[in-house]
């Protein structure tokens, strides 16, 4: 037999006592895989360009729009709001990061790859908090660029008109880093709701109903109760990439917390739904 | 070493296993059989921590699956030949396993080796056949180089050059000194591969012995006579101390009087059939039968297979099976005689 290093089949010490560095060193080997795993697919690629088209795309596409607008009607200057101009695509950009969030997980219960996953590391908390922050720094960082990108092609296509601002313009630096921490969040968002629904059609359309359906509920409550429509994740989560948020909307780090605290709930139930299921699909 | 204790298991109203309890020693095969739907896949998945218990336990290397660091040093196992994402590549899937177990990369270039895929290493697992993907499975088993192998149904989708390449994989692993379950509904394909076999059948035990014991305990090997005076010679044989019942269908296929249902006829009715005696030989019934003037016209030995035993113990256990199955499962019939048979042998007179 050709198999080698085989150790003598001896039960492992009871009770031993391990130290923190080594279980952390194990947890570092666990995300060292999940990156793998997520640079490995296509569909991490797919989503990616077409998050990166979409954010940077159609912040050069509005600010060329108002460039236009600008460049034969002066006084439109007035209504335009050259932060929020470049960072529009990030409504379209949340559609592609959500998606990956959700397929980081659903794939492998879809493809049957988690019980592969679960002998190897059967420990089903440790797979899930090193995808999950595997995901989330990859996320966070991809965000970052995209955010960036699409402020500075848009500033830079506004400036033609001299309309452009810069970092240091009130709210600017704010805004485009939120743009890049919301788009995560939503990422964090599919994959809590992933991992808890686990089909990735169904987990999909749950991310995508929990985005848009509440706003748009909201709108046929009564007046006096409007004011709900700013909790809702939509609103409450894009006030982070909004350069000036007018009340009733949230301020741009309260809402984005509002939103944190929907991922966060959707992070327990995928914990506890994990935990407490058999890991198999069937 | 695997220890299953008492082991349970429901699924809504249905139990899958049932207080199961045996254990699976190393330096030794040991088949896990049953029909479809006994219990095999879902006690598997328990051993490894995949689905929980109702109640009971199942260990691994002395502790709960769930309770191992580097899991992969502790066991491998093949559960389902496609776990595994199918646009990735076989050489990055078991990588990302193998890292995840901090086992280095060239571990994944020799279990690749072993299992003889390194040529489509780069390849997608969703373009591999099934047989490719089973070994790609057991490399992913071997990545850690485990003292306990788990494989569920492993020879599925293999060709006969794969099966064989299994088979000595399998046995090789064992005589290495390593724990190796396989499951498997194949009998026959346990014969040659298991040195010990766990039977179950609808979530029960229904045995847990040696290949060799199981045959020997499970067989009665009959002979099937047919001559020119049955109901005499059946008197004279009862008189010599044998047993003798109405044989069923007859090895022509045709179905006889006397069979499973009807109430057994008078003597005179074993005149057209075959009767099935056991506690004597052919050459004796012969010799009397010639002695009394009785001309034997079929002695036929009846050698009770391994697989003969594995039906005969997982008859009443068959979750799944056509209505008319007594008639369609061996082919010879399983009437309630001796002559759940595979391998006759006959004796012309």
């Amino acid at each position: 037999m050709t198999t080698t290093q085989f150790t003598a089949p001896t039960p492992a010490p009871a009770a031993a006592r391990r130290s923190a560095g080594a279980a952390l060193s194990d947890f570092g080997a666990v995300m060292l895989a999940e990156w793998t795993k997520l640079r490995t697919v296509r569909s991490t690629y797919w989503t990616a360009v077409f998050a990166a088209l979409a954010v940077i795309g159609i912040a050069a596409g509005s600010c060329a729009q108002w460039a236009d607008t600008i460049s034969q009607h002066r006084d439109r200057l007035s209504d335009l709001d050259p932060i929020t101009a470049s960072l529009t695509g990030t409504y379209l950009g949340q559609l592609a990061v959500g998606t990956l969030g959700v397929l980081v997980i659903s794939a492998e219960y879809g493809s049957g790859m988690i019980s592969a996953t679960l002998t190897a590391v059967p420990q089903r908390r440790t797979v899930l908090a090193a995808k999950a922050l595997t995901f989330t720094a990859a996320s966070l960082v991809f965000g970052q660029l995209v955010g960036f990108a699409a402020f500075g092609l848009g500033q830079a296509i506004l400036s033609t008109q001299h309309a452009g601002v810069s970092l240091s313009h009130p709210g600017a630096l704010r805004a485009t880093i939120g743009a890049g921490l919301y788009l995560a969040a939503v990422g964090l968002l599919g994959f809590g709701i992933g991992a808890a629904v686990r089909h990735t059609a169904g987990a999909l359309a749950t991310l995508f109903g929990l985005i848009f359906l509440p706003s748009a509920l909201a709108d046929l409550l009564p007046p006096s109760m409007h004011y709900v429509i700013e909790y809702m994740p939509a609103n409450s989560g894009s006030q982070v990439f909004t350069a000036n948020p007018h009340p009733p909307a949230l301020a741009p780090w309260t809402g984005f917390a509002v939103f944190c605290l929907y991922v966060v709930a959707s992070l327990i139930a995928a914990v506890i739904l994990t935990e407490r299921r058999d890991a198999v699909l069937g | 070493m695997i220890e299953v204790r008492e082991l349970s298991k429901r699924y809504g109203g249905k139990t899958a296993v049932d207080a199961l309890t045996f254990t699976v020693k190393p330096g030794a095969v040991t088949g896990f059989l049953g029909p479809n739907g006994a219990g095999k896949s879902t006690t598997m998945r328990m051993m490894l921590g995949l689905s929980r218990p109702d109640s009971g336990t199942a260990t691994v290397n002395g502790r709960p699956f769930t309770g191992h660091r580097r899991a992969l040093h502790e066991a491998g196992a093949l559960l389902d030949a496609h776990a595994a994402h199918r646009g990735r590549s076989s050489y990055n899937h078991l990588l990302c396993l193998a890292q995840s177990n901090r086992i280095p990369r060239r571990r994944v270039d020799q279990v690749l080796e072993i299992v003889g895929l390194s040529g489509v290493a780069g390849r997608r697992v969703g373009a591999f056949s099934l047989g490719m993907a089973q070994r790609l499975g057991i490399a992913a088993a071997l990545l850690g180089d485990p003292p306990v192998l788990i494989c569920d149904e492993p020879i599925n989708g293999l060709d006969p050059e794969g099966i064989l390449w299994m088979r000595t994989l399998l046995r090789g692993l064992a005589a290495e000194g390593r724990t190796v379950l396989v499951s498997s509904h194949l009998m026959s394909e346990m014969a040659l591969t298991a040195d010990h076999l766990v039977v179950i059948g609808r979530g029960r035990l229904l045995a847990d012995t040696g290949v060799r014991e199981f045959v020997e305990g499970g067989s009665r090997s009959s002979v099937l006579v047919r001559s020119s005076d049955q109901a005499r010679l059946a008197a004279l044989l009862e008189r010599a101390g044998a047993v003798v019942r109405p044989a069923g269908p007859t090895s022509g296929g045709r179905t006889a009087g006397g069979g499973v249902g009807e109430p057994a006829p008078p003597r005179g009715g074993l005149v057209a059939t075959g009767i099935a005696v056991t506690g004597i030989t052919a050459a004796e019934i012969g010799e009397l039968a010639v002695r009394h003037d009785i001309v034997p016209h079929e002695l036929a030995t009846q050698h009770a297979s391994l697989e003969a035993a594995y039906m005969e113990l997982t008859r009443d256990a068959v979750d799944y099976r056509a209505e008319n199955a007594d008639a369609a499962g061996t082919g010879t019939g399983t009437g309630g005689s001796e002559s759940a048979t595979d391998e006759t042998k006959r004796v012309r007179a």
